[in-house]
């Protein structure tokens, strides 16, 4: 009994999951993408490949033991994200860029810390702080929710209802 | 198990819903009036299964309960699949509603063929039968899944030899998950398991 329990620990790394959800962030000038199963388990060593505008391959990549990938902020307006997983699970992200801001050249004349650069350092510790709660409201939200799990038996009830309703109403049952 | 929207390519995709298409009118044709309550709650059984997940490992799976649907239903199950894998797609976003079709086909015919295989003995062993019959149907549903991604030509490096293996634990658990709902059911319920 030990052996085949052992035996389904080693061979069990596929996921059997149903659905994979991504979250992406911002990190200075990196994007993160990160890609976990609808139970959290992250998506190890899935294919991740980055398109832009023009739906041309820019990067492409596997993510890490985390499910983590990262990449630099390309020089695109609109990126599409897209994970694929085993068995065959897939999704896909859309994200706008914001234009890079300032030239570095203008500051280093200045000497003296300029707007612009009080703001990226602001922007930057706030995406640092922000990150881990936007990632948890993330997951929240894609979560199945009970509501949608109650109501769905009740639509399986009322389809079958209204099966059963209008075979009623058919003289077939009536034998 | 749910294969997601844009995967597969349009034949596999084809394929599949005509064999959802075929089996969900030979499902309905043979539905009785008094089946509709009990396909009704093994549709639901089947609907509310793929949230329950059992960690196990370093992976984690999800029962599906095709079996016991199979078991229980015969071709039947091919409608209740059906409905249920819809609701789960759009209330859950599971699989998507493209691949319905092929994910239906996936997991309704291996309860169709368990039925054909185990139903002459449930009366023996409620729980063997049950035990066999998820085993079974989870077993040839990932086969399925993969034969299906295969044909896609998509996937196959990915997994190959491991997809035999890897599957194990979750018929494991659904087969001992099938056998005490059979041999419950036989105990309080007899009636759902007749005709």
């Amino acid at each position: 009994m030990k052996k085949i329990i052992f035996i389904f620990l080693t061979f069990s790394s596929l996921s059997f999951c149903h659905k994979v959800n991504i979250f992406t962030y911002k990190e200075g000038d990196k994007i993160f993408v990160e890609g976990y199963f609808s139970d959290g388990k992250p998506c190890k060593n899935s294919l991740i490949e980055i398109y832009n505008e023009k739906k041309e391959k820019i990067v492409e990549g596997k993510t890490d033991e985390n499910g983590i990938f990262s990449f630099n902020i390309p020089d695109a307006q609109k990126i599409k994200i897209v994970l694929i997983a085993d068995m065959g699970h897939k999704t896909e992200e859309e994200i706008e860029l914001e234009k890079k801001i300032e030239k570095r050249q203008d500051l280093i004349v200045e000497k003296i810390i300029s707007g612009d650069e009080i703001k990226k350092i602001v922007e930057e510790s706030v995406e640092k702080a922000i990150n881990p709660i936007l990632k948890e409201f993330e997951r929240e939200r894609k979560k199945a929710k009970i509501t949608d799990i109650i109501g769905g038996i009740g639509y399986i009830f009322g389809i079958l209802g209204i099966f059963l309703y209008f075979r009623g109403r058919s003289s077939e049952w009536k034998k | 198990m749910h294969i997601s929207e844009g995967v597969l390519s349009g034949k596999v995709l084809g394929v599949g819903a005509l064999i959802t298409i075929g089996g969900t009118f030979i499902g309905i044709k043979n539905l009785k009036f008094e089946d509709y309550p009990k396909v009704s709650l093994l549709t639901s059984a089947f609907f509310v299964a793929s949230l329950i997940h059992i960690p196990i490992g370093p992976t984690s799976t999800h029962l599906v309960l095709n079996g016991l649907c199979g078991i229980i239903l015969g071709w039947k199950s091919f409608p209740c699949i059906l409905l249920a894998l819809f609701l789960q797609a759009i209330l859950f976003q599971f699989g998507g509603l493209t691949s319905l079709g092929t994910n239906t086909a996936n997991m309704a015919i291996p309860a169709v063929i368990s039925y054909y295989l185990f139903r002459p003995f449930l009366k023996k062993n409620y729980f063997i039968t049950g035990f066999l019959s998820g085993f079974f149907s989870i077993s040839l549903s990932c086969l399925s899944v993969f034969l299906s991604l295969y044909f896609t030509g998509s996937f196959f490096k990915n997994f190959g030899k491991a997809i035999f293996f890897a599957h194990l634990p979750i018929a494991f658990i659904e087969g001992i998950i099938t056998g005490f709902i059979l041999s419950f059911l036989s105990k309080t319920k007899k009636e759902i398991l007749e005709g």
